[in-house]
């Protein structure tokens, strides 16, 4: 960096602004080459576009670089270099910087688009050619979109007019953390994934060519955006459980949510993507769902950035961008809409669905269901905005959408037993109950055994509304119970099946079938994945928590019992040291506590509080995680005071959270199988290859490798302090607005801890309640409800709610309905059931429509006469050769 | 895109390359040969400089190029072949699907064997179809080909049934 008198100068900002210019110019053109190349019939054109696409890519990848470059080397000048490091920060979160901050990640999705562009062009070029123009130009419409964002609005590489800083202001504390290293990018990704089928789809419907080619070039596309959101969302998640000390991971929030939508219409496409494959129909509805998924994800990323809700992990209030992203949302669904409206009757199939018992029409109901998830999301997520758009703001805490969410998740676990179980067509009545029995008994005898030995699982959950209740869990374990069966007995079918054609051995042909219908079998294992997933869900019914403030540390005895000691659970912990320690970045305070179970120690945890020199005001929690199988004891350190060695500390005992992280990785290695190119397999199968082919199938089963043990989920946080503590001033971490609060004011009796649930936290946490939240705002309302509460009759169950019931008055009263963590709008939970109900009336509606009421087999894709004669012996051994080279 | 017999190609490929690793070792040389982040960062932006200048310039010269393909010809028609050719495929799999659906209990013999055959007839329709089509779209040079290949066919017959 240099200056020219006063004014910085900075030869990377200018560099980087020129590459923006120019990649805005060269988007132009290739949009207009492609589309021109395509509807003129002009090689020239097409072929124009296609390399201005690498070119494009190339001036990002050089931007992208710059901006990198400008961080490792300290550009000060560029704001935005200054605004999200410093000179302190390792080098690994200054490259992460890069993402950190609003303007890089606006970079940073338009470098991942033309990456994937670039590739997929590729790869299609050829086979695609009278709809590639099309191809690139809608994906160079989208960079132009995001560029035009960056260009006129949030030039990532603006500099300062006047002098600028010394040092930068910081990347924000809870970012750095290694989790956050892949975190954004992963879902990033799976965002932008979502960009390459949908400008298939628009391809497809420009050029007319509707066949199902388009089809089986986007799949994979949609299986790498369904990959890397959930690989995004998991690591999310991970990354709240570990850095944000509230002992969840995940709590509904706007941006979670974001990400979560476009997952549910991604899934809904890769099934019923398949059923056009085989059946030859849907093909609105998988337009349809490409679209809505890629919608999703654009209206994501302007419900984050522009301000539309509020989140903690929100990138804060811009009416400009939100204008600007409102028009590309209008423009995408006007031109959406418009081509599948045009091209409608090239659309339509006439093929109709057999049977209600058969696994299409099993698909069909997963699609809807997936379909409901979505929307009730999106307007559960939306609804404090659009109240707040009429009058009064409306908060939807987690219970709102735990009261509803869970069900239909159940019906979609059942439904990921259920559908492998069916035949495509019809499945008659004999052979349902040959499938579905082993899968039923291992279900009752699940329930049965966990009714009788861990009677806790009858515990009962609200659904739909505080009064109906059910044994949530229970039901939870007896559906994992019957996926598992049903995949089980699909492998071990499948297996028996693939042995009898082959007169191979049980591994080997189990591998075989694996490898030839990995898509089907892979398929399976993903919902193994989700299955082992819903354990971990099932764990939070009974999850527990406490407040303790020890005086002052101490030795345990033999047994862990003791002054310093206090107990929950099965488990003793005893607080042994408070350490402190510093470097350039932070200075760090950990607590030693030893965990004991049944008078053994069983591990020793450093739960600890960092305070970043940076950002003095923003403590991050940083805590300690003992995990095990059955549970996760979870320790924060949520005050201190180094002179005193007070120490205040909060306890999860979380069960089973362990399989969350577990299912996701089964999922990944299920979405890994699915996404196995057919030249892999060959090289597996002894195939000859060109050495090329084969290096680079070693590559991919190399990359495969790497990807899992990466993905292994690990034991995180505070591990012992390093030695050579420093002096701090007394009374530290006492005094943050953060520390130290969770243990004040905890309610006295049942009803104060009623209404402090149901009481949000107006501090901006991520949707907890002041029961909850650790922060001062909440301690001091929960002293609030004390009072309000003190010298009340709570004799009876009638003067309780009566107590309840003036609280809540006295908040709504004081912070309006925002404050109610459950609405009482009879709206809010009206539209929710009415959506259902009208999904299942159309369901109900199109599959009547659909069935075909017959006995026998429909005709397939009655395009010609069926007047084939069997006995036509040259072309039935024609047939019989051809099928024999099909697997 | 198609790249045809052009000799200059691998020239110009060597050529860029050179000036890759030649400004590669620029910045290495200048930095004394101590990789660290920012000569990294510097390398991958000298990469994407140069990527940048090789793909403006096959842009711009595709653009002005003359047609050596037939600019009609190249551009895919949409065919009522290649549908013919999907449903075939699709038929295939329906039926392999079928077959596999029996021999693991989910469908009966009986409405397996219904439903193959339906595949079946309306596969040999199909392939009656495609064959057709092929007979009507094909080139006179095609049909020449076609002619010669049969022809040595009943040869090379003709001669193992002699010897």
């Amino acid at each position: 960096m240099t200056q020219t008198g006063a004014v910085p100068f900075s030869p990377i900002a200018l560099v980087g602004t020129i590459a923006l210019l120019s990649a805005y110019a060269l988007a132009a053109w290739c949009a207009a080459a492609g589309i021109a190349g395509n509807s003129l019939k002009s090689r020239r054109f097409v072929s124009s576009s296609v390399y201005g696409l690498y070119g494009f890519n190339a001036l990002i990848s050089l931007a992208s670089a710059l901006m990198i470059y400008a961080f490792v080397t300290h550009d000060f000048a560029i704001k935005y270099v200054a605004e999200t490091s410093d000179v302190t920060m390792p080098t690994s979160y200054k490259v992460t910087a890069f993402w950190g901050g609003l303007d890089g990640s606006l970079l940073f999705w338009v470098l991942v688009l033309a990456l994937f562009s670039t590739v997929a062009i590729a790869v299609n070029h050829k086979r695609h050619r009278d709809m590639i123009g099309y191809v690139v130009a809608t994906i160079m419409i989208v960079q132009i979109f995001f560029l035009s964002l960056l260009i006129f609005t949030k030039n990532p590489f603006a500099t300062f007019l006047t002098t600028p800083p010394v040092d930068g202001k910081g990347l924000n504390p809870l970012l750095q953390n290694y989790w956050m290293v892949i975190h954004p990018p992963s879902l990033y990704t799976g965002f932008v994934a979502a960009t390459i089928p949908f400008a298939f789809a628009i391809g497809a419907l420009a050029s007319g060519r509707l066949d199902d080619l388009w089809l089986g070039s986007v799949r994979v596309w949609m299986l790498i955006c369904f990959g890397f959101l959930a690989l995004g969302l998991i690591l999310g998640g991970r990354w709240a459980y570990e850095e944000l000390g509230w002992g969840g991971y995940w709590a509904w929030d706007p941006v979670e949510n974001a990400g979560f939508m476009p997952w549910f219409t991604a899934t809904a496409f890769l099934h019923s993507a398949i059923i056009q494959e085989q059946r030859g129909t849907m093909k609105i509805w998988n337009l349809a769902l490409v679209v809505t998924t890629f919608f999703l994800t654009i209206f994501g990323t302007f419900m984050t950035r522009s301000g539309a809700v509020k989140s903690v992990h929100a990138f804060g209030a811009d009416n400009v961008l939100a204008m600007q992203f409102i028009a590309f949302l209008g423009l995408i669904a006007v031109v959406s809409i418009g081509l599948i409206v045009y091209r409608a009757n090239k659309l339509s199939s006439k093929a109709k669905f057999d049977s209600f018992m058969s696994r299409e029409f099993a698909f069909l109901i997963n699609n809807w269901i997936l379909l409901a998830c979505a929307f009730f999301v999106l307007f559960a997520t939306m609804w404090p905005t659009i109240t707040e758009a009429f009058g009064s703001r409306e908060e939807l805490d987690a219970k709102f959408f735990n009261k509803w969410m869970p069900t239909l998740g159940i019906l979609l676990l059942f439904l990921a037993g259920a559908a492998p179980l069916l035949a495509w067509r019809k499945t008659t009545r004999e052979r349902l109950w040959n499938q579905f029995l082993i899968p039923l008994a291992a279900t009752a005898v699940t329930v049965g055994l966990l009714l009788v030995v861990f009677p806790q699982t009858k515990h009962l959950s609200p659904i739909f509304a505080d009064k109906v209740k059910v044994p949530l869990s229970l039901i939870v374990f007896g559906t994992v119970a019957f996926c598992f069966a049903s995949i089980g007995q699909e492998f071990w079918r499948g297996t028996a099946v693939r042995m009898r054609q082959t007169n191979g051995d049980p591994v080997s042909s189990m591998l075989a079938l694996l490898l030839m219908k990995r898509r089907k079998y892979g398929g399976y294992i993903v919902h193994l994945g989700v299955a082992v997933l819903f354990i971990g869900f099932a764990g939070k019914a009974y999850d527990r928590m406490l407040d303790r403030t020890i005086e002052k540390p101490g030795v345990a005895a033999a047994d862990g019992s003791g002054a310093s000691s206090f107990s929950f659970g099965d488990y003793t912990f005893s607080y042994e040291k408070l350490i402190h320690t510093s470097d350039d970045h932070k200075d760090a305070i950990s607590a030693q506590v030893g965990i004991w179970q049944d008078g053994d120690r069983i591990a020793t945890v450093y739960p600890a509080k960092w305070d970043f020199h940076k950002a003095e005001q923003q403590m991050t929690t940083e805590v300690a995680i003992t995990v095990r199988p059955a549970e996760d004891v979870y320790v924060v350190l949520t005050g201190f005071d180094l002179d005193q060695k007070v120490a205040n500390f909060r306890v999860y005992l979380n069960p089973l959270i362990l399989w969350v992280w577990v299912g996701f990785i089964i999922l990944a290695i299920g979405t890994l199988i699915c996404l196995i190119p057919q030249s892999l397999v060959d090289m597996v199968t002894w195939k000859p290859k060109s050495p090329l082919g084969r290096a680079v199938d070693v590559g991919i089963v190399a990359g495969i490798v790497v990807a899992m043990v990466l993905g292994v989920a690990s034991q995180a946080h505070a591990g012992p302090p390093p030695a050579g503590a420093e002096h701090v001033p007394a009374g530290m971490g006492m005094t943050g607005e953060n520390d130290g609060w969770a243990a004040k004011n905890r309610p006295e009796n049942d009803t104060q801890a009623r209404a402090m649930n149901e009481l949000s936290c107006p501090c901006g946490c991520p949707h907890q309640t002041i029961y909850d939240c650790p922060c001062k705002t909440a301690a001091d309302l929960r002293r609030k409800v004390m009072d309000l509460m003190s010298g009340t009759d709570l004799s009876t169950p009638e003067a309780r709610q009566k107590a309840y019931d003036a609280v809540l008055a006295q908040f709504v009263t004081e912070y309006g309905q925002e404050v109610l963590s459950t609405p009482k709008s009879k709206v809010s939970w009206l539209l929710p059931s009415l959506a259902v109900v009208g999904a299942l009336g159309v369901l109900v509606g199109f599959g009547r429509r659909w069935i075909v009421h017959s006995h026998g087999p429909a005709a397939v894709a009655p395009t010609a006469d069926s007047g084939a004669k069997p006995d036509d012996d040259d072309y039935a051994d024609k047939l019989e050769d051809e099928l024999s080279r099909t697997d | 895109m198609e790249r045809g017999h052009d000799a200059m190609r691998w020239v110009r490929l060597a050529g860029t390359a050179f000036v890759l690793v030649v400004g590669w070792i620029f910045v290495a040389w200048q930095n004394r040969f101590h990789i660290t982040a920012p000569v990294v960062f510097a390398c991958i932006a000298y990469f994407a400089v140069v990527m940048v200048v090789w793909n403006l310039w096959r842009t711009g010269a595709t653009a002005v190029s003359a047609d050596q393909y037939g600019e009609e010809a190249w551009v895919r028609p949409v065919g009522a072949r290649d549908m013919l050719e999907k449903e075939k495929r699709t038929l295939f799999k329906a039926i392999r699907e079928a077959e596999f659906d029996r021999d693991m209990g989910k469908l009966s013999k009986a409405d397996a064997a219904a439903m193959i055959k339906t595949y079946k007839d309306r596969a040999i329709e199909v392939i009656k179809a495609l064959e057709g089509a092929e007979r009507t779209s094909a080139t006179v040079r095609e049909k020449i080909e076609r002619e010669v290949k049969a022809r040595v066919q009943v040869d090379s017959k003709r001669k193992g049934a002699k010897a």
